[in-house]
This record gives C-alpha cells, sequence and structure tokens, in this order.
C-alpha cells in the first residue's frame, strides 16, 4: 500500500486546461468507450498513482523518479492516464497502484489536452485480475 | 517488329512467360505507379511484375555502354517481353532510331535486376557532371523507383531505411549544388501522387526549404532527406484500396489512414540508424501549429523543427498532385491555403521559405 502523503509528496506536472471543455474531456473520459476492438471493457475512474519511466528512450532525456500521474479509466488490458509530458507509442513505464500492485505499460496513444496536459493510453504487460471498484485504489 | 539478340547477334527465341495482360509497353516509366498507390496503374505494374519484368525508359539507357543486365523487349501488349540484348552488350545508335520509329519507349529488365540497373544509371549519368541537370533529377528519380518499389513493399523495414540512406544522400548532394536552380527542380517535378513521386518531391522541397532557412551543414543536410524519404513510412500498413478511395472515408477509415504515423514511428523507433529528429518527421508532419493535427495534437514549437518543415511540403506536394478522388488543386489556391492558414495551421517561417523557394 503506497501512503497517500506519499503519493502527494510526487512531482506532478499536470496542469488541467483552463478551456472548460478540454478539460471535461481530460478529466471524463480517455477514448471512445464504444469503441469494440477493445479486448477488455474500460471502465471510468478517478484516482492518482505513481509512474516511473522504464526503458525508455534515450534522445527523450527522461528523468530518473516516480510521478504522479492522474488515472482516469482503466480496464484488464491498460489503463488511461493524465500526464504532465507527452509520451510516445512504445515507450515503457511501470505504475505502481495506490494499493501497492504494479503493472509495467507500454504506451499506445498519447493525446494533447493542453501545454502540461497529456491524455496516454497504455496496455498493460500482465492483465489485472480484478476491476472490483476500489480494488485499485 | 524487332528480332531479339543474342551476345553473337543471331536472333532469340521470344521468351513467353505467364499470362497475357493489358499492360501497354509505350507507357513511360514516369507514369508507371509504385506499389500502395493508384489501384489501376498498380494492376498492370503487378502484372507485369508477375511475369518477372519491371518497365525502364528507353531514353535512361546509354548508346555505346555495356549493359550489366539482360534488356527486354514487348511489342505486342499480349505477349511477354523478349530478350533483346544480353547482358555485357550495349544498345548502339541505330537501336534508339528503330526504337523511336516503331514507337517504343519503354524497355524491360528482370525484377533480379533492378540493383544492376540503378547502379549502372548512377554510374552512367548522375556522376557526370556534363549531363543536365534535368536529366540527372530525372535519371536519379527513374533509377531509384525500382529499388523504392521493392522495398516499400517489403515488410522488412531493412530495405527502406538502406534505401532512405542513400536516397536521401543523393537528393542531398544533387538539391546542395550550387549550379542547380529551385526552380528547375519544381518544373521536373512529377505531380501523379504515386508514393514514389511523392517521397521524391516532399524531400526535394524539404531540402530547398531548408536551404532558404539557411540549415547548411551536410552532415544535417542528409540526415534531413534521409528522413524526408522515410516520412511515410507508416503507409506500407495501410490498405492501398483506403488511400486511394474515392468516395468520402468514414469517420473510422479516417482514422486508420491516420495511424501511419504512429505506425511509422513504432516500426522505426527501436533502430540506431533512424536518428529522433529523423524519427519526429515520421510521427510529427501532420501535426498542425494550431494543435488540431494528429497524432498528438502539439502546437506551435512542441512540434519538431524538421517536422514543421515536413508538413508544409507534404501539404504543398499532396494539393498540387492529382489524386485518384480529385485532380490537382491550382496553386494559387494551395497558395490560399497555406499562407491563408499561415501562422495557425502551418509555421509562418516555413511557408515563407517555401515562397521564396518556388517564387526564385
Amino acid at each position: 500500500m503506497i501512503a497517500n502523503s506519499f503519493l502527494g509528496k510526487l512531482p506532478c506536472e499536470i496542469v488541467l486546461p483552463d478551456d472548460t471543455r478540454a478539460q471535461a474531456s481530460a478529466a471524463q473520459h480517455v477514448f471512445d468507450p464504444a469503441d469494440e476492438r477493445r479486448r477488455f471493457p474500460r471502465q471510468r475512474t478517478r484516482f492518482d498513482a505513481a509512474l516511473r519511466y522504464y526503458n525508455t528512450f534515450p534522445a527523450l532525456n527522461r528523468k530518473e523518479g516516480m510521478y504522479r500521474v492522474m488515472i482516469r479509466d482503466l480496464s484488464r488490458g491498460g489503463v488511461g492516464f493524465l500526464h504532465g509530458e507527452e509520451m510516445f507509442p512504445g515507450e515503457n513505464a511501470r505504475l505502481v497502484f495506490p494499493n501497492g500492485a504494479e503493472r509495467y505499460l507500454q504506451v499506445k496513444r498519447c493525446r494533447r489536452m493542453g501545454p502540461k496536459c497529456y491524455v496516454i493510453g497504455a496496455e498493460f504487460d500482465e492483465p489485472l485480475q480484478d476491476l472490483t471498484e476500489g480494488r485499485w485504489r | 517488329m524487332l528480332p531479339p539478340v543474342g551476345p553473337s547477334g543471331g536472333p532469340r527465341e521470344p521468351m513467353h512467360i505467364g499470362t497475357v495482360d493489358s499492360f501497354d509497353s509505350r507507357e513511360p516509366l514516369s507514369t508507371v505507379s509504385t506499389l500502395g498507390t493508384n489501384a489501376g496503374s498498380e494492376a498492370r505494374v503487378e502484372s507485369i511484375e508477375r511475369l518477372g519484368f519491371l518497365p525502364v525508359a528507353v531514353d535512361t539507357i546509354t548508346a555505346s555502354i555495356a549493359l550489366p543486365f539482360d534488356l527486354f523487349v514487348r511489342t505486342d501488349p499480349r505477349v511477354a517481353p523478349v530478350l533483346f540484348r544480353e547482358r555485357q552488350l550495349a544498345l548502339e545508335a541505330g537501336d534508339f532510331d528503330r526504337f523511336g520509329d516503331q514507337g517504343i519507349s519503354t524497355l524491360y529488365i528482370r525484377v533480379a535486376d533492378h540493383v544492376a540497373y540503378r547502379s549502372f544509371l548512377l554510374d552512367t549519368v548522375l556522376r557526370d557532371e556534363g549531363v543536365s541537370v534535368g536529366k540527372r533529377f530525372r535519371v536519379l528519380q527513374v533509377a531509384n523507383r525500382a529499388v523504392f518499389q521493392m522495398a516499400f513493399s517489403s515488410r522488412n523495414a531493412d530495405q527502406l531505411v538502406g534505401f532512405a540512406g542513400e536516397y536521401g544522400e543523393e537528393l542531398a548532394r544533387l538539391v546542395s549544388d550550387e549550379s542547380v536552380a529551385a526552380c528547375e527542380l519544381l518544373d521536373l517535378m512529377a505531380h501523379d501522387y504515386y508514393t514514389y513521386t511523392h517521397v521524391t518531391n516532399v524531400s526535394v522541397l524539404v531540402l530547398l526549404i531548408a536551404g532558404r532557412m539557411g540549415m547548411g551543414a551536410s552532415d544535417e543536410i542528409v540526415a534531413l532527406a534521409r528522413g524526408a524519404v522515410l516520412h511515410d513510412i507508416g503507409k506500407r500498413h495501410i490498405a492501398p484500396v483506403l488511400l486511394n478511395q474515392e468516395r468520402p472515408l468514414t469517420r473510422r477509415q479516417r482514422e486508420a489512414i491516420q495511424e501511419h504515423a504512429k505506425l511509422g514511428f513504432l516500426e522505426l523507433c527501436h533502430r540506431r540508424d533512424v536518428s529522433w529528429d529523423q524519427l519526429m518527421m515520421v510521427y510529427q508532419h501532420h501535426e498542425r501549429c494550431d494543435g488540431q493535427g494528429y497524432p498528438v495534437g502539439l502546437v506551435a514549437d512542441e512540434i519538431h523543427p524538421w517536422a514543421r518543415m515536413c508538413a508544409v511540403a507534404d501539404v504543398y506536394d499532396a494539393m498540387s498532385s492529382s489524386r485518384p478522388y480529385r485532380p490537382a488543386i491550382p496553386l494559387k489556391e494551395v497558395w490560399e491555403v497555406l499562407e491563408g492558414d499561415r501562422g495557425s495551421q502551418f509555421d509562418r517561417e516555413v511557408v515563407k521559405a517555401l515562397r521564396a523557394v518556388v517564387s526564385s
């Protein structure tokens, strides 16, 4: 379990956009929920988690350490979250949930919502077993 | 009918290979498509390729120089090409006269000989500074078309990256030649929007823009050209029928096409022989300064400067070329779009540089 105080101390570079519509879009759902190409259905959710870059592209010179990101949707196979930096397809990271569980992820897509607000869609290396509401918080 | 001639000068049996197709032997190579573009021409090229041949323009062959490949002729579109001159022999002036008399502008080589043909062209024409810029540029285009076609249709990116390295360098050398005026190159550009033509045009435009904007280091120019040659590599993963669809695209179809930027990035991102700058040309060339582009929706300076150059060159060439679903857009209208949106969709300085290049 990660204490909320620990998560709260992690750097969070997200600046939610001023524009109300963009903010709503960023804060609510990330991608088209009707997208039937997905293997696992997504649940809309809202909690913070810790992210650490892992095996990323050398040209990006990513800083070491953990960042606080905002989880916005979750499925057994992947996650949508807000981050303050652009991430690139194929980039890897480790996500630590508030309950202490960890998953490696690979970025599939990234969309800019504001100057320091990117919606990242990523796939887990190993599916989550239980999506019960609150289980991952 | 031209008789096929063997090394001894005697007649040879015509080689009938495979089935008959409708390929017009008089079609100049410059109008033959590369894979994944115009569906009609693609079918014709596939057809002749199925027979194991590639068309080459007569005027790319230099007289009296031994050819490192067998040369075939096809006077009847209902039959396969027949051997005209064996490798290590040369065409003579009289042969060209006979081609002219019979209206033959296209000859054929075996697909397996396309690399030898390319080397032949580069050695005989491109390195010869006595040859006009127009001919050198045309030969450069022709020489690389078949190699590009093979590389683009290959599942393995190695071939295309290798090709981009060589072709980018050749284009950079030609464009950097101080004796070459930009307007000459612009006049020589084809506008058929075949993938190869588009890649060539965008690369030349990007180089001209970069030169105008003061990018001078030759290493950087060559790297830029290589990136431009690769910028649409992701389109290899999009069904040609979708890229050439004449009716309006559905939202899902449009999204599928837009995936090409990401797919190209993913294909190249772990390679050591492709730089991050070049990757950004592949990934970001559809980003727009106002944030309305894709895949990310970056704005202005967030977009890599090489990608901003590529974006303007890409739109300029796409609009001024004919597409399966519309004719070429008049240049006046192209400029209205580019300059009307200057500073919002497109980088103001890049558009200004392109305007200066085109007006020079």
